[in-house]
């Protein structure tokens, strides 16, 4: 292959990927403008004539089985709020305790509903 | 009865194995071994050196027809590892691994700081830097092509391009002189990638000043689940209207991408990212190891591939690193030049090169977020100067 060929096509590569790449730098920057236009275009909610805040109730504790430990809590605790970040939904732990074993264990019975779920 | 037994034994011992059994058996199935001991005890890159290891082993077992080329002939059918071949030469794996990485891979610092595109495009100065030193050494083009994507850092790419260059003339009936196989250019990619941690460091110490190295960045901004939705979408438009040979890499990756950062595909996005790319990784692997024979391997042109290689990662090392001074002279300081070293792919090693380099010199300095930029942005570096390749040079 002559020398001059593949000089060629070096310079012909690299050419290709940075006009590729400065394409989709350019693509990103014009997408990015666009979204924060289109965020700060939204009109402010109408402020609302101040109210006295409410009182903050007074929640009562969540009732805890003996013997179930403060990682234990901790997990369910997370878990409960990991769910609660994805519908949006506020839940509250009203108690933990534990349940009897009967038949199949609970992971076992939440794995067997996932893989039988219709699509 | 006596006669037929011996006979029997005689007919037997000439047709095994061991009767066709040569040197060139014997050293391949040595370095087979040398490779399972590498994958299992030192555990280098073990998902693939384990089955490509594996591969060489089966493929030069004698009389065994079990090499990646054994094709249908006189009425039987091919060898096993003939047919599982196919998805390699047909150019089927590679893109269905990136389907998996695209699963596994969050685009976020990319396009927090899309600057890293960059970065990501100079790394790829060593694929095409290794193809002038290749042809120099007197390869023909295809074979410079493959050896030169070595440089992208990116095993499936790898894979993909020297498949689609390297069509072997026992089969497919085509021009017969290359004095490569896959097996050996995938075995150095895989090596290479293994020894980033190694390779990397000099060159980036090399390149840059103390000063330059301690740079903190800046936070990076929180980015939108918009803008994560759009951007594979983006990215597959705008690379596949520009380079139509690299769609079906970067389609695949930006799919595999769109179902993870929708949300609303989980299950597919288990799948691509488990026992999909397990499957295909099995597959991949042990018919890339079954393209290797010794007639390939103990020749000079191993030596000169293992010298390209490394060549060729040092090269796209040091345009990284480069570009990143430029960065660094035109932000006023703000980028840190150990960043560009990620833009060779090897996702997630050369980002934590980055880190390490970085924190050696500043140990409260956390570059890992700046450099998985350049990292997923080598990603589609890589992809794109495979379809140059395969765009400018016929195969």
């Amino acid at each position: 292959m002559p020398m001059s060929d593949v000089i060629a096509i070096t310079f012909t590569g690299l050419v290709i990927v940075f006009c590729g790449l400065i394409l989709l730098i350019a693509f990103v920057y014009i997408l990015s403008m666009i979204l924060k236009k289109s965020k700060s275009d939204e009109k402010p909610a109408p402020k609302t004539v101040s109210a006295p805040a409410p009182a903050p109730v007074s929640m009562p504790s969540a009732q805890i089985e003996d013997g179930i430990s403060d990682e234990v809590i901790a997990v369910i605790s997370a878990a409960i709020a990991a769910m609660s970040d994805s519908d949006n939904t506020v839940y509250a732990v009203r108690s933990i305790k534990k349940v009897a074993k009967v038949g199949r264990p609970v992971w076992a019975t939440a794995g067997l509903q996932e893989n039988t779920r219709a699509f | 009865m006596f006669e037929t037994f011996i006979e029997t034994i005689s007919n037997l011992a000439s047709t095994s194995g061991f009767s066709a059994f040569t040197w060139r058996e014997g050293l391949m199935l040595l370095i087979a071994f040398v490779f399972l001991y590498l994958a299992i005890k030192k555990q280098y890159e073990p998902l693939l050196l384990l089955p490509i290891s594996f591969g060489i082993l089966l493929a030069n077992l004698p009389l065994a027809n079990l090499t990646s080329y054994s094709g249908p002939a006189d009425g039987e059918v091919g060898g096993l590892l003939y047919y599982l071949y196919q998805g390699v030469h047909y150019g089927i794996y590679p893109p269905l691994i990136f389907l998996g990485i695209g699963c596994m891979t969050d685009f976020g610092p990319l396009i927090a700081n899309p600057k890293s595109f960059l970065l990501g495009a100079a790394a790829q100065g060593g694929i095409f830097f290794t193809f002038i030193f290749a042809a120099l050494l007197g390869f023909a083009p295809q074979e410079c092509a493959s050896i030169a994507i070595i440089g992208g850092a990116d095993g499936p790419t790898t894979i993909y391009v020297t498949s689609r260059m390297l069509s072997h003339p026992d089969i497919y009936g085509q021009n017969g002189s290359f004095s490569i196989d896959l097996g050996t250019v995938a075995v150095a990619a895989y090596s290479y990638m293994a020894l980033v941690p190694i390779i990397q460091p000099p060159i980036m110490k090399l390149l840059t000043t103390k000063k330059e190295r301690s740079v903190v960045m800046e936070q990076l901004r929180p980015v939108s689940k918009t803008e994560k939705v759009i951007f594979p979408i983006a990215v597959t438009v705008v690379v596949s209207l520009l380079v139509p040979s690299a769609a079906a890499l970067v389609g695949m990756l930006m799919l595999g991408n769109l179902i993870k950062e929708s949300g609303v595909c989980e299950r597919l996005c288990k799948t691509a990212q488990n026992e999909l790319m397990n499957i295909i990784t099995i597959f991949l692997g042990i018919s890339v190891g079954a393209t290797t024979t010794a007639d390939k391997i103990v020749s000079l042109s191993t030596l000169k591939i293992i010298l390209l290689g490394l060549l060729a990662f040092s090269f796209g090392t040091a345009c990284g690193v480069l570009i990143g001074k430029v960065m660094y002279l035109f932000s006023g300081g703000k980028v840190n030049p150990l960043i560009g070293s990620a833009g060779v792919s090897a996702v997630p090693m050369a980002a934590r090169v980055s880190q390490k380099v970085g924190a050696e010199t500043n140990p409260t300095n956390f570059l890992l977020m700046h450099a998985m930029g350049p990292n997923v942005a080598g990603v589609i570096g890589s992809a794109v100067a495979a379809g140059v390749l395969l765009s400018i040079i016929p195969h």
